[in-house]
């Protein structure tokens, strides 16, 4: 039999505490993995998390619809990390990617399936924060760009951009890893 | 169907963007530079995926869900320690309403209820500044310099209608509690204070009565030695 207040639509203390710690077990590394590739720092990204579940749990209330709940937290994080600076106008330049796109067109043959995570980790580790970001989401959050334009409040088409020179400027930077090594 | 150029086609596997389109799958069987294109970049987003997917610490969930806990408690103990002044302002205002209030052994016994009753606000912590505590102790006429030590917390008792100042100091070895009545519960001399738990004076001001009290004797003089020094009264 249902729960009285569920059939009311009121959640009882004890499904709400549970629902928020299945929450916690299921998103919290995640959470930590977006909050490191943000901070770059393993301390600061278990911070990030301990406050966004902390906050997450203050707010639950307002947590309509729980199917929303790691795009909700992933935009918790997010805004925590943002507290740690001053704002800054992260607004990206949102030129059109055609022309971009035609020199990749003229460089298909990449072999970049080859490179080891190792390498891949240092190019993500010089990644500008605003190119970092959304392309995180894309792959550990698996947001399409639509959602991640959610989550950092811009517009569907500049995430595109971002996500879009995010992978370039990793390719940049593997490239330049690679031939340092041929010279080594 | 539209076809898809292959501009539009690496634009789609660039970004990663999913496409389920006919147009798209379409486009890959028909191109085998933009197949190759898209076997890369899958085989590229893997090692991504991979890279990205660093170690989280063990114990992190456990970890997250302590801290709420605790900062469940400790919200909590806040609505414990509201709720403890709320009832001890009841409790207050009952007394002495209900007991001859000029007598000082009932006036001591009142607030030993009091402070009794509210012990839970003991061991909450809510830093008070000197001037927060002065703005509570004037009406009273009572002004307090730094050298009186830190104030725990502090709040208005009512008494009989009227607004009393509830204070707890922190003592050398337990806590020290200052209570200030109004004018009307003044006692014309000074009352001591020794049931079994606590020790204390009740202290005739200009202004009302002003009573100390402590679980600990040692705490208790201390904090007479400061008041003496740092907490001009009228007494």
């Amino acid at each position: 039999m249902k729960d009285s207040q569920e059939e009311h639509g009121h959640i009882s203390m004890d499904s709400k505490e549970q629902g928020f710690e299945s929450m916690v077990h299921a998103y919290s590394k995640d959470l930590y993995r977006f909050g490191y590739w943000l901070s770059r720092d393993s301390a600061i990204a278990e911070d990030l998390v301990q406050e966004t579940f902390l906050r997450a749990w203050r707010a639950i209330d307002s947590l309509q619809d729980t199917k929303a709940a790691k795009s909700w937290l992933f935009t918790i994080l997010r805004r925590e990390n943002a507290r740690r600076f001053e704002k800054k106008s992260a607004q990206a330049e949102l030129t059109t990617l055609d022309d971009e796109l035609v020199d990749i067109l003229a460089s298909v043959d990449d072999d970049f399936a080859n490179i080891d995570t190792l390498a891949i980790r240092e190019a993500l580790r010089k990644l500008p924060a605003n190119y970092a970001e959304p392309l995180v989401l894309q792959v550990i959050g698996g947001y399409s760009c639509d959602e991640i334009a959610e989550i950092i409040d811009a517009k569907p088409g500049a995430v595109m951009t971002r996500v879009f020179r995010a992978r370039q400027k990793l390719r940049k930077l593997l490239e330049e890893e690679e031939d340092q090594k041929v010279a080594l | 169907m539209d076809e898809m150029n292959c501009l539009t086609v690496r634009r789609i596997i660039s970004t990663n963007v999913r496409d389920d389109s006919e147009a798209f799958a379409q486009h890959l069987l028909d191109c085998p530079s933009c197949k190759s294109y898209y076997d890369k970049q899958q085989k590229f987003n893997s090692t991504l995926k991979k890279a990205l997917e660093i170690d989280v610490p063990e114990g992190l969930a456990e970890r997250v869900l302590l801290e709420v806990n605790l900062s469940k408690k400790k919200s909590r103990k806040e609505n414990v320690r509201w709720l403890a002044v709320a009832a001890s302002v009841l409790v207050v205002f009952i007394v002495f309403t209900t007991t001859t209030l000029h007598s000082p052994p009932a006036l001591a016994n009142a607030i030993l209820e009091h402070v009794k009753y509210d012990v839970a606000a003991f061991d909450i912590r809510t830093d008070i500044s000197l001037d927060e505590l002065n703005k509570l102790l004037k009406p009273h006429g009572v002004r307090a310099d730094a050298g009186i030590g830190d104030a725990t917390s502090a709040g208005i008792c009512v008494i009989n209608g009227k607004q009393g100042a509830h204070v707890v100091f922190e003592g050398k070895n337990s806590p020290v509690t200052m209570i200030i009545t109004p004018q009307h519960l003044k006692v014309n001399e000074s009352v001591i204070i020794d049931d079994k738990q606590y020790k204390g004076m009740l202290l005739g001001t200009k202004k009302g009565t002003l009573a100390v009290i402590s679980e600990d004797q040692e705490s208790l003089s201390q904090f007479e030695t400061k008041m003496r020094k740092h907490l001009m009264t009228f007494i």
